[in-house]
């Protein structure tokens, strides 16, 4: 890790005030979510969290020494599963404080997008500062992602460790994957016999037309229309399987419960008000399974997707000389090894192994599904962007509205 | 191919051995390897640069047209998917629209759809548009036809390539003409034209450094034979003059075949030397004991006319050591003089006057020796006019005609002299000889003009030298088959290497009527300017 460039003596100043006016005294509340993981758990102590604008920030201080630089990151997954790997990194930095904003992706996006357009415009970056603009963009949005790296809008960084990483793990050292999570079906064993599992998305099929109706009321999804993950996974299904718009339509029929974060699905399926949810990215399931939570998880056979984590460095970004580190922190060994311990995110290099080259050495075996030409690795790459094309967008959310029988 | 030689190196490469101390520098040129290698660098270095360049333009214009390929079938199956349904344009683009142009992986990509009066449809509206060609409107540059158009433009930071691909959909608003616009940044494309360029620069340059190598092995492998050549000649003693033994390369066979002939005649002559200075020795001996036997008997005794007798002998001893040593003299002055090379022009009959008159013994008996003049410059009458058809070197008078050749006086006076003097010693008629001195030898000296030259012929009507050995007598040292005692076998090598040193040659053959006749031929030259005669003035004869 190389050090961090210290910072002029009164811009510390400023962002320690900053600080400060982030966390007002007394606003230390514990962390929301019912299940983290103790690792999360342990490494959310000390922060101070606060709502606004949308977001939940998080504001990490230095794991040692006064505070001399801040960090910030836009989020579009939970923090919690991040803050081990953010503690680990500030226990390498010392003075580093780390402030962690959790948007959905589609405000991430849109926000950077006008910070860009704004850059473009001529908007000083120091205003852009002032606002709170984030030095590092972490998303499940792949595509979004790699359309703001192909609009220009983010900082290369070819640094040794990048130029390392495998073709499918980085898009012209712009986006980084930072670790692979496979998309699964998620049930209640209580209210799904184990015969009646499905293994594949025909035997889901089967299983929502079942004149017995046992998923009916019971199914959840992504909403796609709200969601840049849910748009993304929905977007590949159509993509990856010809039957998408049946299966679309059965869930439909059996009046699917659509949320917008995963969080709320998963907490209704513990308590029992869903029997299944369909397309949720595994490590969020794991972590309540590593946590006593009954729920247990069904790996698509026919295909698996493994949806990515990944990272940019927008063009807006202040300090981009803090990220940088943090960035090739996380693709290093080191940072792998604890996204994959404490977030269950499977380590990008050999996500794209498996990906590729069909080899799942390393990978959770709870995981593997039929085999290896199952997996499907959304890499970062041109193709992305098609689903983006507005009239494209508009086009397969109406049809996909239509199918789920709220358009 | 021009063979640039290097400017002469003044310290060329000279080998250790080549020179010894005290010798002179050898005179070099500059050295095979560097000049053979020169040539081909500056040969390589200029066909790398035109390839060089040739091989850019050519990666270019390659990458461009696979990388062209793809974006113009991205753009078509982007095309494809428009359409125009209940008055509103719809898009569906296809997967494998942007996907195709990840085939130039780390290139971002940009794509227009433009409806009529370019009104965007979807996409990045800002694009740059295509230059204008013959004023047509944007946004597409060829405005009338279908066919797609390719232009290059900077945007959002980067060149980017674009197609413009136009289209007519039928019952589209107003012209119903869309155009799909496709751009891709040119890392891809750069990166395959460099790759090309490169490519091609290292072959070439390998392929350069290849012959450059076997260029060099091969000028040492050519080369070693003269090494061994040198080691060969250094090795030996100074006396060992046996040709080369070791092998050359056929180009220098010429070279070794005349180092061979020259060593050939160095020793001949060093063993005529010998010889000579044995047989001199032994010469000068015999008559100088003969001497020394008369003047010891003269002195022993007291009749005056066996003294008288004695003195006669010693005299003739004395003349024939005489002979010999102006021999020598006459040879050595000859080599100093056609060393010096101090030629002018000379009046060839004055010098032969001259000669004859050194040489024509004024003691009795004088034997006949004419001097000839037959220039056809002259008609006969006219000859007939000023000269007697007959001039007696004793009172041949200066015909005020000069034989104008270019040389040096004293040596063509030798060589005249050495002729005249074999003349009466060896052209006395067969059959006779010292033994019956009544009979004289008959010389004649003529001087005839020739074609651009003159030809001094003396003949005699002795038995002259058989055909096969003519070539022999000219040599040093080398003595005619019979030849008299008292002779060194250097007269005619004199004579040989005057004319020689002067350009011209010698004609020997046998004369009609028995005898001999040897004809130096010498290229004439003109008149001099002042009229004058320089090198030898012109003395009245007596």
């Amino acid at each position: 890790m190389s050090p961090i460039a210290p910072l002029h003596p009164r811009r510390q100043v400023l962002r320690g005030l900053g600080a400060l006016a982030l966390a007002p005294a007394g606003m230390v509340v514990a962390p929301a979510g019912a299940a983290l993981p103790a690792a999360a758990e342990e490494a959310m102590r000390g922060t101070t969290v606060t709502r606004g604008d949308g977001a939940i920030v998080t504001f990490f201080p230095p794991a040692s020494g006064r505070q001399q630089a801040l960090l910030g990151i836009d989020c579009a997954t939970e923090t919690a599963l991040f803050a081990p790997a953010i503690r680990d990194f500030q226990r390498r930095v010392p003075g580093l404080a780390v402030r962690c904003a959790d948007r959905q992706s589609l405000d991430i996006h849109a926000q950077a997008l006008a910070r860009a357009e704004g850059r473009l415009r001529g908007a000083a970056p120091p205003l852009a500062a002032a606002e709170g603009a984030p030095d590092l963009l972490i998303s499940s949005s792949l595509d979004l992602q790699t359309q703001l790296a192909n609009d220009g809008h983010v900082l290369a960084h070819p640094s040794a460790l990048a130029r390392g990483l495998p073709a499918g793990a980085h898009w012209r050292h712009e986006v980084f994957s930072l670790g692979a999570d496979a998309v699964v079906m998620v049930y209640h064993p209580r209210l799904l016999a184990p015969g009646q599992v499905p293994r594949t998305r025909g035997q889901l099929l089967a299983l929502l037309r079942d004149p017995g109706r046992p998923l009916a009321g019971r199914i959840g999804t992504y909403d796609a229309t709200r969601s840049g993950l849910g748009y993304l996974l929905a977007t590949q299904d159509a993509r990856h399987d010809s039957t998408a718009g049946v299966l679309l339509a059965a869930m439909g029929a059996s009046r699917v419960r659509l949320g917008d974060h995963i969080e709320p699905m998963l907490d209704a399926l513990e308590r029992g008000e869903l029997a299944l949810v369909y397309n949720v990215p595994a490590s969020y399931a794991q972590a309540r399974i590593a946590a006593g939570s009954p729920l247990r998880l069904a790996v698509p056979e026919d295909y698996t997707l493994l949806t990515t984590r990944s990272a940019v460095i927008p063009a807006t970004a202040p300090y981009p000389q803090l990220a940088r580190p943090f960035l090739d922190y996380l693709i290093s060994p080191e940072g792998q090894a604890v996204l994959a311990r404490d977030t269950r995110l499977i380590p990008i290099r050999e996500a794209v192994a498996a990906g590729t080259a069909g080899r799942t050495s390393g990978i959770d075996p709870q995981l593997l599904g039929a085999g290896p030409s199952s997996w499907r690795l959304l890499a970062p790459g041109l193709g992305l962007l098609v689903y983006l094309d507005p009239l494209k967008r508009q086009r397969f959310l109406r049809a996909w509205a239509t199918s789920m029988g709220t358009g | 191919m021009a063979t640039q030689a290097g400017p002469a190196d003044p310290a060329g490469p000279v080998g250790p051995a080549a020179a010894p101390p005290g010798q002179p520098p050898v005179r070099t040129l500059p050295a095979v390897r560097r000049t053979l290698l020169t040539a081909i660098a500056t040969l390589f270095a200029l066909a790398t640069v035109v390839l060089f360049f040739a091989a850019r333009s050519y990666g270019q214009s390659a990458a461009d047209r696979s990388y062209d390929h793809l974006l113009r079938a991205s753009a078509l199956s982007m095309a494809d998917s428009v359409a125009f349904v209940q008055g509103r344009w719809q898009v569906d683009l296809p997967y494998a629209a942007l996907d195709l142009l990840a085939m130039a992986p780390q290139d971002r990509a940009f794509y227009r759809i433009a409806g009529p009066d370019d009104a965007p449809i979807t996409g990045y509206a800002d694009l740059p548009r295509p230059p204008a060609a013959n004023g047509a409107q944007a946004p597409a540059g060829d405005a009338d036809g279908l066919q797609p158009v390719f232009f290059t433009a900077p945007y959002r930071g980067a060149e980017a390539r674009f197609v413009v691909v136009p289209r007519a959909i039928a019952g589209g608003p107003g012209s119903g003409r869309f155009w799909v616009q496709v751009g891709q940044t040119r890392e891809a494309r750069d990166a395959l034209a460099s790759d090309i360029v490169w490519r091609a620069t290292a072959a070439i340059a390998a392929l350069m450094a290849c012959v450059f190598g076997l260029l060099w092995l091969g000028v040492d492998r050519a080369l070693r034979p003269l090494a061994q050549l040198q080691r060969e000649l250094l090795e030996r003693d100074a006396g060992d003059l046996r040709p080369v033994a070791s092998p050359v390369p056929r180009e220098l066979a010429q070279v070794v075949g005349a180092l061979n002939g020259f060593m050939g005649r160095l020793a001949l002559n060093l063993d005529a030397l010998r010889t000579f200075i044995a047989e001199a020795a032994h010469q000068m001996r015999t008559p100088l004991a003969a001497l020394i036997a008369q003047a010891q008997e003269g002195l022993d005794d007291d009749d005056p006319r066996a003294q008288r007798q004695s003195l006669q002998a010693v005299e003739r001893n004395a003349l024939r050591l005489r002979r010999l040593l102006n021999q020598l003299l006459s040879d050595a002055s000859v080599t100093h003089q056609g060393q010096l090379r101090r030629f002018a022009p000379v009046d060839l009959l004055a010098v032969a006057r001259e000669a004859l008159r050194d040489v024509v013994p004024r003691a009795e008996p004088q034997p006949l020796v004419r001097l000839w003049l037959a220039p056809h410059l002259l008609s006969k009458e006219e000859l007939m006019a000023q000269y007697p058809p007959a001039l007696e070197a004793k009172n041949v008078r200066n015909p005020g005609h000069p034989a104008w050749v270019r040389g040096d006086a004293l040596m063509l006076r030798e060589a005249i002299k050495n002729l005249v003097d074999n003349a009466l010693k060896y052209g006395v008629p067969p059959g006779q000889g010292e033994a019956a001195p009544a009979a004289q030898p008959v010389v004649d000296v003529t001087l005839r003009a020739g074609e651009g030259s003159w030809r001094l012929e003396v003949a005699d009507r002795g038995p002259g030298v058989p055909d096969d050995q003519q070539a022999q007598v000219f040599e040093r040292f080398v003595r005619g088959p019979g030849a008299a005692p008292g002779g060194a076998g250097l007269g005619l090598a004199i004579v040989q290497r005057v004319v020689a040193g002067h350009g011209g040659r010698i004609d020997a053959r046998g004369r009609a009527g028995g005898g001999w006749c040897i004809a130096l031929i010498l290229p004439a030259v003109p008149c001099p300017p002042d009229g004058g005669a320089p090198g030898l003035p012109m003395e009245p004869s007596r």
